[in-house]
């Protein structure tokens, strides 16, 4: 996975990882989301799915951590555009329910 | 560092060793090669310092000797030399020498070079002692997972397969099998997040959990309970567990499936030769604590019909609906047997093709007969009367929609068990303990009638949770009194135990008689089987209240 682009509009930041997310991209993932967490104009981090091909379970709980970072902060992480090959896996482990997942 | 110096010139020596125990190594000498190698034994050196032509043995000769003599441990060698000899150079370092110093010896030269060539040494030292921790360190989770799951795996019938295969020593897959109380199968499938050695001991709770808690027939939504909460409360927030569990009652016909995260599980009927699946409708473990409602899915079976589980390793090998269409085009055409031994084979064959990235773990059940009902099962004929008194009495009311039956049995034979009572008066209490609440619940309480089971468990059940919902008040009434003789020692000799409801009561004398319904009916069933594994079973006139003993 290459470095994530990140884009702030008002209280929502668009956080778009791209490729495959495995174990091996926790340390860029996590250098572009922390801040965002710390960030006090962010009250809402969107992870925009579109361009991820795959996640492995351990990028699935980098999204775990994240959420319980932000949850501390009264901050929201929601899910956008998850790939077609990626929805079931995100279904079949409830984070479609874990996380409000939209398409746009 | 112990540093073993072999030179046969006597002031080389004396020079070398003066320089470098003024850096605080601990210096040996030796005179020659075949010395050397004997104190290369006697003091284990941290590096070896050594001239190049020496009597009896040469330089050469000792780096080649040291190489074998050392084995798997990190022991450098520096060869003197006399000058730039690029042969003598080049067959130095074939022979094992790392490192060079020239004659004669310069001594700041010489404290520079061993100073590089100690750190180095240093380094493998810690490496190899890491490693030597890493290994000491899964050889115990390792231990410990095999402990856990081999014994259960070898006892299960045959018909059924389990099987994990794994990417390194230590998997994050690990499947169970266990058969619990009351003869029920019991089957687990669980993925931690990650490979190797954390993931491995992630699912160390599960598996015990898992263990102690099937095996008391505890109902897989309270197994899943415990289990994600203690995941939860020891794991950090990015590490979770996918499971399958199931239950197969073999008498009643009924499956249970409780999928959390992992894989459609298939049911191929027999019969119908139709594919159900089982979705995952609950939270993989260690996600989130509270949790309102757990979905489990219950089916009703017949033998020959075939159970298939996985994780998600196996759907990097095949897409879901490959592996969908190639059991529906084999249906059970062939043995349970030969099926296990294709899923076996295609599973190496695709596993030597591709690289594999993920530990992968499978089950194959295929649903047993029932084993038929022995009347003489249990039939511990009571002692000839004997003096006995109430040791321990236990008095317990329910009220069904707080407390569901299936909850509070295991409790109770626990409690049982640690007061003494033997394991196999504990296994038919538990059958006849169950089926004695369920019907004062079901029949007496809900009013249900015990021939709506004929139209299959899960209409029954829907009934059930309908009626449970109206159930406006009423108890089912326990009392279990342990009667112990007053001999020297006092023994435990047997139980009673009375059971009854604030029902109007049932017509029981109609399901016990010899026009009754009998054994292979799905109804009256349970009170033949009570019946059967107890004594002096006795209905009051109401047909509300039912007492009976168990020899112990």
């Amino acid at each position: 996975m290459s470095i994530p682009t990140v884009k702030i509009q008002g209280a929502v930041a668009v956080l778009s990882p791209i490729g495959r997310f495995t174990a091996e991209s926790h340390a860029a993932f996590k250098d572009a989301a922390y801040p965002l967490v710390e960030n006090a104009s962010v009250t809402t981090i969107c992870i925009d799915l579109a361009a991820v091909a795959y996640m492995d379970s351990s990028s699935l709980g980098s999204l775990l951590l994240l959420r319980e970072k932000a949850n501390a902060k009264g901050k929201k992480i929601t899910l956008r555009n998850p790939n077609p090959t990626l929805l079931p896996t995100l279904r079949m482990i409830k984070f479609d329910k874990l996380f409000e997942t939209t398409n746009s | 560092m112990r540093i073993l110096l072999v030179e046969d010139d006597a002031a080389t020596r004396l020079l070398i060793r003066r320089v470098l125990e003024r850096e605080g190594h601990e210096v040996t000498l030796a005179f020659d090669g075949v010395d050397a190698l004997e104190r290369f034994v006697q003091r284990a050196p941290d590096i070896v310092i050594t001239d190049y032509q020496m009597p009896r043995m040469d330089g050469l000769q000792l780096c080649r000797e040291l190489t074998v003599a050392r084995g798997e441990r990190f022991v450098p060698i520096i060869m003197l030399t006399g000058g730039q000899d690029t042969d003598l150079l080049r067959d130095s370092l074939q022979a094992g020498a790392l490192e060079f110093l020239n004659k004669p010896v310069r001594p700041e030269e010489l404290v520079a070079r061993v100073a590089a060539i100690a750190a180095m040494s240093a380094l493998h030292i810690t490496l190899a002692h890491n490693q030597e921790e890493t290994l000491g360190e899964i050889a115990i989770v390792k231990h410990l997972l095999e402990r856990l799951t081999s014994p259960g795996l070898k006892l299960m019938p045959s018909g059924f397969a389990m099987e994990t295969l794994q990417t390194r020593r230590i998997n994050g897959d690990a499947c169970s099998y266990l058969r619990g109380i009351g003869g029920n199968h019991f089957g687990l499938l669980c993925d931690a997040t990650g490979h190797g050695l954390v993931a491995g001991v992630t699912t160390l709770p599960v598996l015990e959990t898992f263990q102690t808690m099937a095996s008391r027939d505890i109902p897989l939504e309270s197994i899943y309970r415990e289990i994600n909460t203690k995941l939860c409360r020891l794991l950090p927030a990015d590490r979770f567990t996918c499971l399958i569990m199931f239950r197969l009652d073999p008498e009643m016909g009924l499956l249970t499936v409780l999928n959390a995260g992992m894989p459609d599980v298939f049911l191929f009927r027999r019969d119908s030769q139709e594919l159900r699946t089982f979705t995952s409708r609950n939270f993989p473990a260690g996600i989130m604590e509270d949790q309102d409602e757990i979905e489990v899915e219950d089916a009703t079976v017949v033998p020959g019909d075939r159970l298939f589980a996985c994780s998600d390793g196996l759907l990097d090998l095949f897409d879901e609906p490959i592996l969908r269409k190639r059991f529906s085009r084999r249906g059970t055409r062939y043995s349970i047997a030969e099926d296990q031994a294709w899923l076996r084979n295609t599973l190496r064959v695709s596993l030597k093709n591709a690289e594999q990235h993920d530990d992968l773990t499978w089950a194959l059940w295929e649903v047993p007969p029932p084993i038929p009902l022995d009347l003489d099962l249990g039939q511990d004929p009571l002692l000839p009367p004997t003096e006995t008194v109430e040791g321990l009495v236990l008095q317990f009311d329910l009220d069904p929609r707080l407390h569901p039956v299936r909850d509070l049995v295991p409790n109770i034979l626990g409690l049982l068990g640690f007061k003494g009572v033997p394991p196999a008066a504990l296994q038919k209490l538990g059958i006849v303990l169950t089926e004695g609440l369920d019907n004062a619940v079901d029949h007496g309480l809900l009013g249900l009638l015990s021939t709506l089971k004929s139209r299959g468990f899960e209409d029954y059940e829907a009934h059930r949770r309908e009626a449970l919902d109206t159930h406006a008040s009423g108890l089912a009434r326990c009392r279990l009194a342990l009667h112990y003789t007053l001999a020297r020692p006092p023994t435990l000799h047997h139980l009673e135990v009375e059971i009854s409801d604030d029902g109007p009561g049932f017509d029981w004398m109609a399901l016990t008689s010899s026009e009754g319904p009998g054994l292979l009916a799905p109804h009256g069933r349970g009170i033949l089987m009570m019946k059967a594994l107890t004594s002096d079973l006795r209905f009051n006139e109401a047909g509300n209240a039912v007492s009976f003993s168990l020899a112990c």
